[in-house]
């Protein structure tokens, strides 16, 4: 029983098929790397910025986006005795504003700090508002002590 | 390969034993240097120390799976069976360091970002690596025995290798909830606290010390079993 089909080829056609090997698995590997980057480059990003959210415009029924922004302090503002809230979110670059609703919990550790950014998913209404089914808080990328 | 005496020779006992008290030291240091001193991050709170934990684990996961594709571009050049008994320990032990990082971050990401889990770039990718660990081990397991099994895996795990980098620098090319780079070659040098960055690294080294005494034990255990498989076919 032959443990390494390769034995009985004869030595120099054996080093050229292991060449043959090697350069048609560096061309897959190759292929392969540059499929993954292209593809995740030109799919649909994770999120949107306020400035995109309100270029592209209202978002077709049954669908959902993520927009990203920063909480504009003092702009929260729950309804009396309910769970849903109101807030402004601005571009973490222009100066562009998206008014939001969100009914549910609020992740409170970090939502309310200066340094957070928010990820919003809902549906941005045809009345300018942005409806909120899920919030996601994006922490800042640089760690300090407290003082 | 039958004969060769299967426990390592007593150099080889001795590196071990160095590693389990270096390992042994290393850990309780990163405790110290996690719980007492590294300071509590002001945005983050308390949450943020099991960053000690979760950095160095998934680095070593991407390091784990780059071991494995050299070990096996080595055993696909040269046929070896000491190098793919390498690739295989590794991972083995990559795929136990990969889920401790998802287990981990999703621990973390629970009360930071208010999710358990989000198909961020680098998340996704990170899934991604864990299935093709997984989908390794089960191909070593289930596909063919002795060396056509092994070059199958040299295969896959060349291909699967391509993703390490790609999780690296997903944070900087696409946008993420997960944070940009705090520590390595491509990250800033101020991201860090100085007291922070000393129990990084420490972790580092320690979990690193972890990582390669498991590679040695399960490397000299998957040359006893390619021993008796061999002494099994032998036999028959």
């Amino acid at each position: 029983m032959s443990i390494n089909e390769t034995d009985d080829i004869p030595e120099p056609s054996r080093m050229a098929h292991r060449i043959k090997v090697f350069v048609g698995l560096a061309v897959v590997i190759g292929a392969l790397g540059f499929l993954v980057y292209t593809a995740f480059q030109s799919a649909s990003v994770y999120f949107y910025t306020v400035s995109e959210i309100k270029e592209i415009g209202p978002t077709d029924e049954g669908r959902l986006v993520k927009v990203n922004g920063k909480l504009v302090q003092g702009s929260f503002v729950r309804e009396d005795a309910s769970t849903i809230a109101r807030f402004t979110l601005v571009d973490t670059e222009r100066p562009d504003t998206l008014s939001a609703v969100h009914d549910g919990v609020i992740p409170t550790d970090l939502f309310f700090n200066e340094h957070s950014e928010i990820i919003l998913e809902g549906s941005y209404g045809d009345d300018g508002v942005f409806y909120s089914e899920s919030i996601l808080v994006k922490c800042p990328s640089k760690y300090v002590a407290a003082s | 390969m039958v004969g060769r005496p299967v426990r390592a020779s007593r150099g080889g006992d001795h590196f071990r034993d160095v590693l389990i008290v270096a390992g042994a030291i290393l850990m309780a240091a990163t405790l110290y240097l996690t719980f007492l001193y590294a300071p509590t991050d002001a945005n983050l709170g308390v949450s943020q120390r099991i960053f000690y934990f979760h950095v160095p684990v998934a680095i070593l996961s991407l390091l784990s799976v780059v071991v494995v594709a050299v070990a096996s571009a080595l055993h696909l050049f040269r046929k070896g069976e000491r190098s793919d008994a390498v690739a295989y320990a590794s991972a083995e032990v990559g795929f136990v360091f990969c889920t401790i990082a998802i287990v981990t971050g999703a621990i973390w990401a629970k009360p930071v970002w208010g999710v358990w889990w989000t198909w961020d770039p680098k998340l996704t990718l990170t899934l991604v690596l864990w299935f093709i660990y997984a989908s390794y081990l089960m191909l070593r397991a289930f596909g063919p025995k002795g060396s056509q099994g092994a070059r199958y895996g040299a295969v896959l795990a060349l291909i699967g290798a391509i993703d390490a980098p790609i999780i690296y620098y997903a944070a900087e090319l696409w946008r993420s909830t997960h944070p940009n780079l705090i520590i390595g070659p491509a990250a800033p040098g101020d991201a860090l606290d100085p007291k922070m960055l000393v129990a990084v690294l420490v972790s580092l080294i320690a979990f690193a010390v972890l990582f390669v005494f498991l590679i040695i034990e399960r490397y000299n255990l998957k040359k006893a079993e390619t021993d008796v498989d061999e002494i099994f076919q032998y036999a028959a």
